[in-house]
């Protein structure tokens, strides 16, 4: 079913800059989703709806370097690929010897408009494969947007780890003023490879992330995913993993801290589609002023994925009256030897434990911040690379000041 | 003239299911420098929600009285602005803080507390030698540190963690909520004892402020001495701090022979039950 209506404004500026006809046609066909869409229920695009996003002008090297500086001041030195308003960086991009860098060549999903979205209007991202046994360590992928007008940019990265192979991705999305943007990533894990991807979503709060990463893990291979999202108005994360071979692991962790009206979405379907692979999910949600949090969660068990081994826990901490969180989590299970679990809890801070620290002496604001962190901690936690932790860490605790000042 | 602490006509409710239930009604009670106090009751006669509502607790609603700390109206302060004043509250049931680490929530207490003194605050270093200090001699295992707040601790652990914090924070005045309830006479013997050295150091030295308890208990019946006590207690006998620690480090020595000389000083509040 659609939920086509008359070409948005929005619609009409991607059609205008699609070339890829078969995602052109059905961009036409079927515009944004629509809330009709039960996918898409929670999270309606109707404002996004309302405007004509152009392509963004460009940066110089100069310009660029100021924005790393200013946006993603993590990765001023070591490995990295630097992307503003689209186009690569390539002064600023340093990739280790061991990696080479390869066409991007992503399949179009018809049924997930965001893929759809992504391929009309793509631009070529960053392309790599790491070879056989190589190590690649850590990579950071920077993508900035930057401009007075309404712009939008359509990224698509892809990143291939051939058998034993290992590399950590450091994904930052940031920018200022009002934009769209909607990178995809397409990851393939060979056996035995190993790919830790930290996304870092903090993009201005005018923006729009509408990200979309589909990922295949093989043989013993391992998909380590955590997402922070601190930014946007309005920004969906959507991950489509698919377990293929057997002791495969995929985890899909997340802390979305939002304020004000922003809305952000985490919408994940892990597909175990054979034996003996685990699935782990730990996405806690902290909510204040009037901002809404939404978490769709699915865990498919194919006939033949016996001994699947997923868990899911969806957490939200409402710290005002108007916070609002939407939790849909979704177990759908063919196998009849599988351990499966999922869990979802709302609550706004315990009274209790923060008189417990008042009554010690914490001033009010530090003893709701020890509780906030303490709650972020089972997610947090599961990140082990200690560089990136205390990355993430300072993120959050720089938006925790920012609020709480 | 007493300027410690005083308690006027103190009226408090709490919301019992939408009906306001009063609990104090007009109590009077005035606590100066250096003596320890005992407020007995049994349950629901308003021990702890005199503790709570002394400590700040936002669930009660003082709706009369006053109560005046070192000249300070205390019922106007923030629980923080409370603690750093010098009053303490050691819970009858300790909090567990689950994702939050025992040896920073100690540092970051005293640090605030310190902070609001207008003291230096301790470095790491400076507050892991404090606080290496005090856990000897409470005989808690630096494991306990690491760990997470209360979370896993045992009845003892709790207790103890208690006694720790109201060390590593120097209050002026103590309130210890029922910290003899559910303790074995070893772990009794330990947290008392923790209690007695803090308050018997302070009042060897004149130039340190001096800590006053209160020490609320509703029925420590696991006692047989400790019963007799409690009994001489209720017929209005006056007491001493370290009767009570004598009481308790001496059970198996027949404390009970030894009571009349032990209950000189001190006074105690019998609250009538509700």
């Amino acid at each position: 079913m659609s939920g086509a209506i008359a070409l948005s404004p929005a619609v009409e500026s991607f059609l205008s800059r699609a070339h890829d006809g078969e995602a052109r046609s059905l961009l036409q066909r079927q515009g944004l989703p629509q809330r009709r869409l039960e996918a898409w229920r929670y999270t309606p695009l109707r404002d996004l709806d309302k405007t004509g996003f152009a392509a963004p002008q460009s940066v110089s090297d100069e310009e660029a370097e100021a924005l790393v500086a200013r946006l993603a001041p993590e990765a001023q030195d070591g490995h990295r690929v630097v992307f503003v308003n689209g186009t690569l960086i390539a002064a600023l991009t340093d990739l280790p010897e061991t990696v080479r860098v390869v066409p991007v060549a992503v399949p179009l999903l018809a049924d997930r408009p965001l893929s759809v979205l992504n391929s009309a209007v793509q631009q070529p991202g960053f392309g790599i494969r790491v070879a056989a046994g190589v190590d690649a360590g850590k990579i950071a992928l920077v993508s900035l947007v930057t401009g007075d007008e309404p712009a939008s940019t359509h990224l698509a990265h892809q990143v291939t780890l051939e058998e034993k192979a290992r590399l950590t991705l450091l994904d930052i999305q940031s920018g200022e003023g009002t934009y769209l943007a909607n990178p995809s990533l397409t990851v393939s894990v060979a056996q035995e490879a190993h790919l830790v991807h930290l996304r870092v979503q903090q993009d201005s709060v005018e923006a729009t992330n509408l990200a979309f990463v589909s990922a295949e893990i093989a043989e013993h291979g391992i998909y380590d995913s955590f997402t922070l999202t601190l930014g946007a108005r309005l920004s969906r994360h959507e991950v489509l993993a698919q377990l293929d071979g057997k002791h495969g692991a995929v985890h899909v962790n997340a802390a979305q801290l939002l304020g004000g009206a922003q809305h952000a979405d985490l919408t994940s379907v892990i597909t175990h589609a054979a034996p003996d692979c685990i699935s782990r999910q730990t996405v806690k949600n902290v909510l204040m002023d009037g901002a809404h949090g939404v978490f769709q969660g699915k865990i498919f068990v194919d006939r033949i994925a016996q001994k699947t081994d997923g868990y899911q826990m969806n957490q939200a901490l409402l710290l005002s009256e108007k916070a609002q969180i939407d939790s849909k989590p979704e177990l759908e299970i063919y196998a009849d030897d599988v351990k499966c679990s999922h869990g979802a809890t709302v609550g706004a801070l315990d009274d209790e434990q923060l008189f417990y620290l008042r009554a010690r002496g914490i001033p009010q604001a530090e003893a709701r911040a020890i509780l906030v962190r303490a709650f972020l901690l089972d997610a947090l936690a599961l990140v082990t690379d200690e560089a990136a932790y205390a990355l993430l860490d300072q993120r959050v605790e720089a938006w925790w000041q920012k609020r709480e000042a | 003239m007493n300027d410690f602490l005083k308690i006027s006509g103190l009226c408090a409710q709490i919301d019992d299911n939408g009906t306001p239930k009063e609990i104090l009604r007009g109590l009077d009670l005035e606590v100066p420098k250096g003596e320890i106090h005992a407020i007995m009751g049994p349950n629901g006669s308003g021990k702890s929600t005199l503790s709570y509502v002394l400590a700040g607790r936002e669930d009660y609603e003082v709706t009369g009285g006053s109560a005046e700390f070192l000249g300070e109206d205390l019922l106007a302060l923030e629980p923080e602005e409370r603690a750093a004043l010098g009053v303490f509250l050691a819970f009858q049931a300790p909090i567990e803080l689950p994702g939050v680490n025992n040896a920073n929530f100690l540092r970051t207490a005293v640090n605030a507390v310190r902070r609001a003194r207008k003291e230096d605050e301790l470095d790491a270093v400076g507050f892991l030698k404090a606080v290496r200090a005090e856990t000897k001699h409470l005989q808690m295992s630096d494991d306990m540190l690491k760990r997470n707040v209360n979370v896993g601790f045992s009845g003892g652990e709790k207790k103890r963690n208690e006694v720790l914090q109201m060390r590593m924070l120097r209050p002026k005045f103590a309130i210890l909520d029922e910290t003899d309830s559910g303790l074995d006479i070893d772990a009794l013997r330990i947290v008392a004892e923790g209690v007695n050295s803090f308050g018997g150091r302070i009042s060897r030295h004149s130039s340190s402020p001096i800590t006053s308890v209160f020490w609320t208990t509703s029925s420590p019946t696991v006692f047989t001495s400790w019963r007799r006590a409690r009994s001489s207690i209720a017929a209005g006998a006056k007491w001493r701090w370290r009767s009570k620690l004598r009481a308790i480090n001496n059970i198996s020595r027949r404390w009970h022979e030894r009571r009349d000389r032990s209950f000189a000083g001190s006074r105690v509040l019998s609250v009538p039950g509700p």
